[in-house]
C-alpha cells in the first residue's frame, strides 16, 4: 500500500514521516517532490574499484547551474532531511527530469526504514544536462510494511550532503553485517 | 505491503520464500542483500530477431573490468523466488553510488519458481566487479487476488540468459 498525498501530510503532522523543510505545495497525489541540495561530488579516478576507497572532489553548484557530463557519475543530495520509522520511502525521478534524460538514482531506489538523512542522489545524464540547486528534481513515495519493523543503523545514517560509496567495507569482513 | 526483515526471515524459514544460500546477516530493514554470481557474458548484439551467441565466461577472482557503453549479463549467486510474494530486484546503494546499474528499468519479478536471476549490468565509468560480491537487494511484496504462476522460458535458466523472444 502506498500513501496518498493527504496521508503524507497527515503522517508528517503526526511526526511519523520527517521531511525538513516541508512545503505542502510539493505534495503530489501520492508522492512528495524534493529539491536538489547545493553540493555535488565526483570521483577523482575514472576507473572505479569497489574494493578500494575512492577519493572524491566536492563542487558547489554555481548560481548559473552545473552541466553534467554523460561520462561521469555525480553524487548529489536532497535539500531536505527525510526519513520514517513506520513507512518505507522509495525514490523516483520526476517526469520533467526524466524527459531530459537525467537519472536521479542508479539502480538503488529503496531507502531504509529508520534512516534519516539528506539522501544521496546518483545523478547520471544520458546527454549533457544543466542542473540548478534548489530545483525540484525527484519525488519520494511512502509504503506500508508487513511484519515487525527493525530500523536502519547502517553506514550512511545521519549523512548530510552527498556520501560516496563505502562498498570497500563489504570486502573488509565479507561475513559481517551487510548494511 | 513490503515485507520487513523479520517477515522475510520468517517466510524463508516457513519455505514460502526461497533464498539459497541464505545468510541472515545479509538482511536489511526491508530487504535482503544478494551476491553476484560467478558467470558473465557481454552482449554482442541487441537485435531481438538475431539468435544469441554470447559466450558465457567465468569471472576471474581478481576481478573483471566493465566498460561504459556495453551491456553485460550476469546472475545472482543465490537461487531466489517465491510462490506467495512478488520479488523486486535492485542494486545496493553502495553500488549505485559507483555508477553501476544492476538492473535496467525491469526490476519486477514474477510470482513463481525459484532460480538464479539474470542481472543486466551497465556502468557509467569503468568499474571492476568481483564474483560473489554483495551487489544488490531484493524486496518482497504482498499480493492481492488469486495467484497465477509464471511459466515462461526464463525459469528454465539459472545462468546469464539473453533475450528469449525466439522461444516465447
Amino acid at each position: 500500500m502506498i500513501l496518498t498525498g493527504p496521508e503524507i501530510i497527515r503522517q508528517h503532522g503526526l511526526g511519523t514521516i520527517r521531511i525538513d523543510p516541508f512545503n505542502v505545495d510539493q505534495v503530489n497525489p501520492n508522492s512528495y517532490n524534493f529539491r536538489l541540495g547545493r553540493t555535488v561530488k565526483v570521483y577523482k579516478n575514472e576507473l572505479l574499484d569497489p574494493k578500494v576507497k575512492q577519493p572524491t572532489v566536492s563542487i558547489d553548484i554555481p548560481d548559473d547551474g552545473l552541466v553534467l557530463d554523460s561520462a561521469r557519475i555525480y553524487l548529489a543530495h536532497t535539500e531536505e532531511v527525510m526519513g520514517s520509522d513506520r513507512f518505507v520511502p522509495i525514490i523516483h525521478g520526476r517526469s520533467s527530469t526524466a524527459r531530459m534524460g537525467l537519472f536521479v538514482h542508479i539502480t538503488a531506489d529503496l531507502i531504509d526504514i529508520g534512516s534519516y538523512n539528506q539522501w544521496t542522489l546518483q545523478l547520471h545524464a544520458v546527454q549533457p544536462v544543466r542542473i540548478f540547486r534548489g530545483m525540484l528534481i525527484g519525488q519520494v513515495t511512502f509504503w506500508c510494511v508487513e511484519g515487525e519493523i527493525s530500523l536502519y543503523s547502517g553506514r550512511y545514517q545521519g549523512a548530510m550532503g552527498p556520501r560516496e560509496s563505502e562498498s570497500y567495507r563489504d570486502f573488509e569482513n565479507p561475513e559481517a553485517e551487510a548494511m | 505491503m513490503i515485507l520487513s526483515r523479520a517477515e522475510i526471515d520468517r517466510r524463508v524459514a516457513a519455505g514460502s520464500i526461497t533464498i539459497s544460500p541464505y545468510c541472515p546477516a545479509q538482511l536489511n530493514p526491508t530487504s535482503y542483500s544478494y551476491r553476484l554470481g560467478l558467470e558473465i557474458s557481454e552482449l554482442s548484439s541487441s537485435d531481438p530477431a538475431a539468435g544469441r551467441s554470447d559466450a558465457v565466461v567465468e569471472m576471474d577472482e581478481a576481478g573483471m573490468l566493465l566498460q561504459p557503453g556495453r551491456l553485460y549479463l550476469s546472475h545472482t549467486y543465490e537461487v531466489i523466488g517465491s510462490r506467495e510474494c512478488v520479488v523486486t530486484l535492485m542494486g545496493r546503494p553502495s553500488i549505485g553510488r559507483l555508477g553501476l546499474f544492476v538492473q535496467l528499468s525491469a526490476d519486477l519479478g514474477n510470482v513463481g519458481d525459484a532460480h538464479r536471476w539474470t542481472l543486466e549490468l551497465t556502468c557509467v565509468q569503468p568499474i571492476v566487479i568481483y564474483p560473489r560480491m554483495l551487489i544488490g537487494e531484493l524486496t518482497f511484496w504482498e499480493t492481492r487476488g488469486e495467484l497465477a504462476y509464471y511459466s515462461g522460458p526464463y525459469t528454465r535458466f539459472s545462468r546469464p540468459t539473453g533475450n528469449m523472444r525466439e522461444l516465447s
